[in-house]
């Protein structure tokens, strides 16, 4: 159970986190109810979508969802993995919240408030930030939890995610950019890509040794990639900017 | 129109940001799950397989991206 419940803590604290900085840069220029008519019309639809598909997935067949849930971790896990070795290595330069919501706070000044309309701009901003995020965290709830039957230890663990960063977003009223985003999707990106493979695996009919604790044989293998992968790209002093 | 292909480009780039590494990926469990599907792959040695393949075309990706960022 801890085995879904974790991956989908992690990841969705990632897209918690970012979701926050955003409605907070919209609070803090638009107003804090363009902020909440954004997030709250998302997070609606969001309810909507799950209650509309959530059932069917219980008709799919446990094969073909295995084969396409684990594909699609496959391509979800890999690219954060990918990424995040890319800006440890110096290629790629890392995430910073407090740029991102600074970005977005001028970005938003810029545009006039409509006076007593409706703001449509903030509303918006928020309530995009707010769909895109909650999509990614429906997805990782629905990929490690509905292959593995523990829907309820996923959906548990990102619930609690959502609780933390709201929680901190509430009480700082500034983005969490002390998160080590980073090495969160480097630890989720992994986690994510052996549950991939494993489930794809599964679905293609092959025999794991060790059954379930292939996983963390798969999650060591893909660790090791990364090291290596790490190893031939890092730029020169990529390791001093990075911890830094 | 123009909102729904925004929001497919969203949902798309949510599991393809480098085309390349997407496609390689794809051709991998597409190959691997071909030979699975002709039995020309042992049951026990299909995931050593897949992951292999896997752990290859990150790592080959990751230092193609590094070259291409400097």
């Amino acid at each position: 159970m801890l085995s879904a419940a974790l991956p989908a803590f992690l990841a969705s604290l990632v897209e918690f986190v970012e979701a926050l900085t955003i409605v907070l840069a919209v609070a803090a220029t638009r107003g804090w109810r363009s902020a909440g008519i954004g997030s709250a019309a998302a997070v609606a639809l969001l309810a909507l979508l799950v209650l509309a598909f959530g059932p069917a997935l219980g008709r799919v067949p446990l094969g073909t969802l295995q084969i396409v849930v684990g594909i699609l971790l496959l391509f979800f896990g890999l690219r954060w993995l990918r990424k995040a070795v890319l800006r440890y290595a110096g290629s790629l330069a890392m995430k910073d919240e407090a740029q991102v919501y600074e970005r977005r706070v001028t970005g938003l000044r810029a545009a006039p408030l409509a006076g007593a309309g409706f703001d449509w701009l903030g509303t918006g901003t928020a309530f995009n930030a707010v769909v895109l995020e909650g999509f990614e965290v429906i997805f990782i709830v629905i990929a490690v939890g509905a292959t593995a039957g523990a829907l309820v230890p996923a959906s548990l663990g990102a619930a609690l995610a959502g609780i933390v960063v709201i929680g901190a977003g509430v009480a700082l009223r500034a983005p969490l950019a002390r998160v080590p985003e980073n090495a969160l999707k480097f630890l989720v990106g992994i986690m994510l890509s052996a549950f991939g493979t494993f489930w794809t695996g599964e679905g293609f009919g092959f025999a794991w040794q060790g059954d379930d604790l292939a996983l963390l044989a798969l999650a060591g293998g893909y660790l090791a990639a990364a090291a290596a992968a790490f190893a031939l790209a890092r730029r020169p002093g990529a390791a001093q900017e990075a911890a830094r | 129109m123009n909102a729904v292909r925004a929001v497919f480009a969203k949902v798309a780039g949510l599991f393809v940001e480098d085309r390349l590494f997407a496609l390689a990926i794809a051709v991998w469990i597409a190959l691997v799950g071909g030979l699975a599907a002709a039995h020309a792959i042992a049951p026990s040695a299909g995931g050593v397989v897949l992951f292999g393949g896997l752990a290859l075309v990150l790592v080959a990706s990751v230092v193609a991206g590094a070259r291409r960022e400097r």
